[in-house]
């Protein structure tokens, strides 16, 4: 069976988990974007074609995205031209939390499951729905927050190894399991003095302060 | 040119100590070219553009004349009830081009880019934003906006708003088009309505706003007619009256103004002479500042924009008898809402409308929904036997550069033509 990537956090997992789907994040940083920029636009932003990059490549036959933003749309409309994809989903995202915003939430997901039943020929179970909602306790322990763009694990990496033990990535995608502790926080306390003029040297990331006590957070450019 | 660039640069010396006084100034310098527009309005545009000049000038003015009588919007925002309200349109994107005309966008993007906004949000937006925090441009009464086709919006209104510290109003408009998210909007505009009223302490009269969606209706009507109509016609053009087609086609609609335009343009169009030149259909924004693109196409007869996609967002038809569900239906069915596909179709159908040769699809460099249709666009319009340039740039951004390069692919385009 193909998996069924995603990119968003903002993508109903649990509902389609509960169809049978076997979902997994799409996170990959190609080394060139030569397909992409022939299918849309060398100026489209990097994680629009790093997205269509992977995807061209043939790896993925099954994509949910949402609309979060114009980038995503369009990789969307240049992926459904391609006719590479065996399942290919936009989600219209609500913007708003105003007048009958909940029914047309309720719609989109019934308009999700119509379209993935039909595609899989599975149905929803509600018993496979509730019992996915696991307990996902996030460690409440200080850390460094990542916001903002997605950071891809290489971009992680690149972080010096006494910080990225500390990341935990809650940008769009969510990947809250990227949290390593391997080093307690009174390690941050030290640093507090050196972090702006470490975040400057770094390429692509501007530091952040947050109230005493909480975490520090980094904003990805 | 190098009057307008002392004006931009005196508009900026200002803005460092007193904004009220480059504000001041700003205003002169419109007034003035406005009263330009009315004593020696350029001969060379039919009376219909002539107008149309004077109109948007005269409504960029308002809110800078009485900005506690404006509302900060964006393009595609419905505008009928804030003129039942009495409040001007102070849209975002035309201020932007008017301050990048007058040499002043410079300092606004950077004003913009050092508060943190992202280099890559579109040039309109940082142009904007930079001169709201800079002092230039006034605090309005409210901000209304919305997500329709663009989402640098849900950045720099949200931004705004707090930057003013006024009251603001979002429609969400929903990608799909369907009779379930028409009534979501239209319930979205009853609110939008209310929240009107309680900003302005005016009601809003139901007949009175049905009169004003009817009047968008023949406006819209109009416009299609004429397009259809200049197919065979040499109407000579400039850069600029294109894009205020595409400003008044949307954020006037349902003025008397408006209406006026349209039906002097379907006078002019009968008096105009033979086709004469290449005629180009243009997609997206144009850099009405680019000395190649003017050299290549403003008041060229061997080469003329015929239309931009900008001033034909939506070919259905209105129920005045039913105003907000109209307005809603006119956001929903957008032509530039939803996949990119309907915005190609709709601007294959328009271009062969007014018997273009060729198309531009200008990949506006901030414009992702634009950028990333780019070769899909090519290949449809490629595919019905329309050949199509896609040209990369700025439309408000001078120190894009690149005019060698516009200027080589351009003239090769036109004369590929024939």
């Amino acid at each position: 069976m193909n998996k069924l990537y995603y990119i968003c956090k903002y993508t109903p997992v649990e509902l389609l988990q509960a169809m049978g789907a076997d979902c997994a994040i799409l996170n990959e940083m190609p080394e060139s974007f030569e397909r992409a920029e022939q299918m849309a636009h060398p100026n489209l932003c990097g994680f629009g074609k790093a997205l269509l990059e992977s995807v061209l490549s043939g790896k993925v036959k099954e994509l949910i995205l949402v609309n979060c933003c114009d980038t995503i749309r369009s990789v969307y409309d240049v992926l459904k031209d391609s006719g590479q994809m065996d399942f290919l989903y936009l989600m219209d995202m609500l913007h708003s939390g105003g007048t009958c915003s909940r029914e047309r939430a309720v719609s989109e997901l019934k308009g999700l499951i119509e379209a993935y039943g039909a595609y899989r020929g599975s149905s929803f179970d509600e018993g496979k729905f509730r019992s996915v909602f696991g307990s996902k306790m996030l460690d409440a322990q200080p850390h460094i927050s990542v916001l903002g763009a997605r950071m891809g694990e290489e971009l992680f990496q690149a972080a010096p190894c006494r910080i990225r033990s500390e990341m935990r990535a809650v940008s769009a995608t969510g990947q809250q399991e990227r949290c390593r502790r391997h080093r307690s926080w009174t390690m941050m306390g030290c640093w507090t003095g050196m972090l702006p003029g470490f975040w400057a040297s770094f390429p692509v990331c501007e530091w952040w302060t947050t109230p005493a006590g909480s975490s520090y957070t980094m904003i990805q450019r | 040119m190098e009057i307008i660039e002392t004006f931009g640069h005196t508009v900026e010396k200002l803005c460092e100590d007193s904004p009220e006084k480059a504000r001041t100034l700003l205003k002169t310098g419109w007034e003035a070219q406005g009263l330009k527009f009315r004593l020696l309005p350029d001969r060379r545009l039919m009376p219909a553009d002539r107008y149309l000049a004077k109109l948007m000038m005269d409504t960029m003015l308002k809110p800078l004349k009485n900005p506690e009588d404006s509302a900060i919007v964006s393009i595609f925002t419905s505008c009928e009830l804030l003129l039942e309200t009495g409040l001007s349109p102070y849209n975002a994107e035309a201020f932007s081009c008017y301050v990048s005309a007058s040499k002043a966008e410079g300092f606004c993007m950077e004003q913009a880019l050092s508060d943190g906004i992202s280099e890559t949000l579109c040039s309109y937006h940082k142009t904007f934003l930079g001169a709201a925090k800079k002092g230039l441009l006034p605090r309005p009464r409210c901000i209304v906006y919305t997500n329709l086709i663009c989402d640098a919006n849900l950045v720099t209104f949200r931004a705004l708003a707090d930057l003013y510290q006024v009251p603001s109003f979002f429609i969400d408009v929903p990608l799909k088009q369907n009779e379930e998210n028409v009534r979501y909007v239209a319930d979205q505009l009853k609110e939008l309505a209310a929240f009107l009223e309680e900003q302005t302490g005016r009601k809003i009269d139901e007949e009175r706003l049905k009169e004003r969606v009817a009047s968008s209706s023949r406006s819209l009507k109009n416009f299609q007619r004429f397009q259809k109509a200049r197919a065979g016609k040499y109407i000579p053009t400039d850069l600029v009256t294109p894009l205020y087609a595409g400003m008044t086609q949307n954020i006037l609609l349902g003025s008397r103004e408006e209406e006026k335009y349209t039906e002097m343009l379907l006078r002019d169009v009968e008096k105009a002479g033979p086709a004469r030149g290449k005629r180009i259909y243009w997609m997206h924004t144009i850099p009405f500042w680019s000395s190649s693109v003017r050299e290549a196409l403003a008041f060229q007869e061997n080469a003329q924009i015929v239309g931009c996609e900008l001033a034909q967002v939506y070919d259905g038809d209105l129920d005045p008898e039913k105003p907000y569900e109209s307005m809603a239906r006119r956001m929903v069915y957008h032509n530039l809402n939803g996949g990119i596909s309907r915005r190609i179709e709709a601007g294959i159908r328009h271009a062969q409308e007014t018997g273009a040769d060729g198309v531009v699809w200008f990949a506006h460099w901030g414009c992702k929904h634009t950028l990333g249709g780019a070769r899909l666009a090519k290949k449809r319009f490629e595919e019905a036997g329309i050949p199509l340039l896609i040209l990369d740039g700025d439309g408000c951004d001078q120190s894009y550069g690149g005019e060698g390069q516009t200027s080589t692919r351009l003239g090769a385009f036109l004369e590929m033509l024939g």
